[in-house]
């Protein structure tokens, strides 16, 4: 296969990066290995002892474990829907950010459910999923669809790779051993860019592209209504469809933007994740942060004007200080407030403030999550006769903190995996371009 | 008027405003004691239903910003009196709305010679409220029920009895247990054997099996209180909340077609693509061989 000098070129800087692991990735690597270590002790302990040593109980059953998930996989299916939507409208400064776009979608989607299976008390049921499956049942919707997007996830990212696959097989450039050449070979798929290959590459990759927004949207929406069917205060809500779908591209495109400005650090990437990168993806910060804050306006308001006895419970519990209070108040200034402002002021719109201000909503956006999980479940519709405060009240004990940063640290360390294993750049799209 | 006069009574009269004036009376409030307990009202009410079930009701109030309010959990000592004699039947404490309820067989309350019962109950007062009582004297009274029914219509013959013997002229009602209020089914007055008919409607909903409480009432009698007899008849509709179809329950044997057929368009339109996709894959790498 033909590479040409821009290809060259671009192989030539990251070489270094993909041909071997330096220092600097090895200790990375070691630190990241010890938090998953720590986490895997954690989940012994809570396999051994039960979930007594969570701080999950009769009314509070779900906690960090459901807050992460709903968290990764809202990044994975925001990655998928961004890289989707860049790809069909062939938005022209697209070609750095899609390779970190479709593996943001990637790992998350392989984290996220991890922490589902953490939630299950009982290992050995959880195949009562499918061979009991209820198709009534918002939670089997969620397994059949996380599992279909997982899919789509995978083969969305291979298609965006095979090119590039093709460039690492037959290029001069990288010195790689024979295992990695090998492997490459195989997932290249013995595409020679030919017409013909080119065309039937085109169209998969179109036609990914097309799934994947509506999949997206529904797979979204199906997540949000394991909760929005539920008949409980601060869950049974209409909106919280569009919600979902819409905090999830939001804390996706968040991500995104660390991710673009950790790698343009590490790998002095200015000249192709330029500023304007950061521009563009801060007013897309803009939009969905506006669109964002409307929702959450707008759900608040509703419950708050209805003043139904539950709703007001889980209200005063978000809007008083010594409950949830703080904790409502700065998920909404960091996920609403801030990126509007650094965005809105072209002052601020640097990249270094923009990815912090994507870093404070994507924190923000965590909050949000527990703030939707935990204080719902701490206003039963029915009183419990045993009413020990730990019972009602919900405190993460330190096995769930330990393996959710361990998750947090998975999602890192895959990220180092594939960027060694792949450039960060899709080196294909720069020839393209040249044609 | 001399000089000295007019400074005389002009010092008395300012003395009186400074002393009468809201300032002052703030500051003899601020400097004061405790407030003042509340003076409260009381009134006593009875019920009588079958089986020489008695229920003594008290009404708690005094009057907070104007407004006469029920005043909860204070507690109401009940009691019967004869002429010579008082009797203790029990306490009760009273509810939200102010209402301390004593439930008592009224076969066990001492009465006098013309058969009559004089009940009385008091609240001996706290720091907040002062104590206040209420006494009523009542005869015992009972309504009989007889449901008749026939092919094309219901109706329930009433009569009121009191010390077993007819009472006649007096309007009785009917009613029907709702959710919240009791629903009025008709109203008749009784004749010279105590008696009176209501004609019953057809077509009320009744629970699961169609079964309704019903209920007749002499409300507040001067000389009996108020009297009361229940009576279950499945004179109603059934209106079951569990006979509702609902096929998106979790326990539904089968989930609704549509749903069905949702589940199978979606994956279909969404795995037809992935196969499209794969079968694309298999030729790229075909045409790659042949290249």
């Amino acid at each position: 296969m033909d590479i040409s000098k821009k290809q060259t070129a671009i192989l030539e800087k990251f070489a270094p990066y993909i041909e071997r692991f330096d220092t600097k990735s090895r200790v990375w690597i070691g630190l990241l290995l010890a938090v998953i270590a720590v986490g895997l002790y954690a989940l012994i302990l809570q396999i051994v002892e039960g979930h007594i040593v969570t701080g999950m109980r009769d009314n509070v059953v779900w906690g960090l474990y459901i807050v992460n998930f709903i968290f990764f996989i809202g990044i994975s299916y925001g990655g998928a829907i961004l890289a989707g939507i860049l790809h069909l409208f062939k938005v022209p400064w697209r070609r750095p950010i899609m390779r970190i776009a479709v593996l943001t979608a990637f790992i998350s989607a392989l984290i996220g459910p991890i922490f589902i299976i953490l939630c299950i008390g009982r290992f050995d049921r959880l195949h009562f999923l499918l061979i009991h499956a209820r198709l009534q049942s918002p939670i089997f919707w969620d397994v059949v669809a996380i599992s279909t997007y997982l899919a789509g996830a995978v083969l969305f990212m291979y298609l965006l790779m095979i090119k590039d696959f093709a460039i690492y097989r037959d290029s001069e450039v990288l010195d790689l051993p024979p295992w990695r050449k090998k492997l490459y070979t195989a997932l290249a798929l013995n595409y020679q860019g030919t017409e013909s290959q080119i065309k039937q590459l085109a169209i998969s990759k179109n036609l990914i592209a097309l799934i994947m927004i509506p999949m997206v949207v529904v797979v979204s929406s199906v997540l949000s209504w394991i909760f929005g069917m539920t008949l409980r205060p601060g869950w049974h809500s209409t909106i919280f469809g569009p919600y979902f779908v819409l905090a999830a591209i939001y804390s996706g495109a968040g991500s995104i933007v660390i991710l673009m400005w950790i790698f343009r650090k590490a790998y002095q990437l200015e000249n192709y994740l330029t500023d304007k990168h950061f521009a563009y993806m801060g007013y897309i910060l803009l939009a969905l942060g506006a669109g964002y804050g409307y929702f959450t306006f707008s759900e608040y308001l509703t419950s708050w004007f209805g003043s139904e006895r539950w709703d007001e419970e889980v209200i005063d519990k978000l809007f008083s200080p010594s409950e949830y209070g703080w904790w409502f108040l700065i998920s909404n200034v960091f996920a609403i407030v801030i990126p509007i402002v650094v965005v809105a002021f072209k002052k601020l719109r640097t990249p270094n403030l923009v990815t912090l201000a994507a870093l404070l909503m994507v924190f923000g956006m965590w909050i949000k999550r527990y703030l939707i999980v935990v204080p719902t479940l701490e206003t039963p519709l029915l009183p419990i006769q045993d009413t020990r405060p730990e019972y009602i009240h919900y405190s993460a004990t330190w096995v769930e903190w330990a393996l959710t940063f361990a998750g947090f640290a998975t999602f890192i360390l895959f990220f180092i995996i594939m960027a060694k294993l792949v450039t960060i750049v899709t080196v294909s799209d720069y020839a393209e371009e040249k044609k | 008027m001399s000089l000295s006069k007019i400074i005389k009574w002009s010092g008395l009269i300012c003395l009186l405003c400074i002393s009468l004036s809201p300032g002052t009376l703030i500051a003899q409030d601020e400097e004061g004691e405790e407030p003042e307990a509340l003076r409260t009202r009381a009134s006593l009410s009875s019920v009588q239903r079958n089986d020489d079930v008695l229920d003594l009701k008290m009404l708690m109030r005094a009057k907070i910003d104007d407004r006469y309010t029920g005043l909860s959990g204070l507690e109401v000592v009940f009691s019967a009196a004869t002429d010579s004699s008082e009797v203790e039947l029990g306490k009760a404490t009273t509810n939200e709305d102010g209402v301390a309820t004593l439930t008592v067989n009224a076969k066990d309350i001492p009465r006098d010679t013309a058969n009559r019962m004089a009940l009385m109950a008091e609240f001996d007062g706290n720091d907040e409220f002062k104590g206040s009582d209420d006494d009523i004297e009542i005869l015992p009274a009972r309504i009989l029920l007889e449901p008749i029914e026939t092919d094309s219509s219901l109706s329930l013959k009433l009569t009121l009895l009191a010390n077993d013997e007819p009472v006649e002229d007096e309007d009785v009602s009917l009613f029907v247990k709702r959710l919240f209020s009791p629903l009025k089914v008709g109203e008749a007055t009784t004749d010279e054997e105590g008696a009176a008919e209501i004609v019953f409607p057809m077509d009320l909903p009744g629970d699961g099996e169609g079964q309704l409480e019903i209920f007749a009432r002499l409300e507040d009698h001067s000389d009996f209180g108020t009297v009361e007899v229940a009576l279950d008849e499945p004179w109603g509709k059934p209106v079951s909340q569990l006979s509702q179809k609902l096929p998106q329950a979790l326990w539904s044997p089968n989930p609704p077609t549509w749903m069905i057929l949702t589940f199978i368009i979606l994956m279909a339109a969404v795995w037809g693509h992935y196969a499209v996709i794969v079968y694309k894959l298999i030729q790229v790498k075909r045409e790659g061989k042949v290249g």
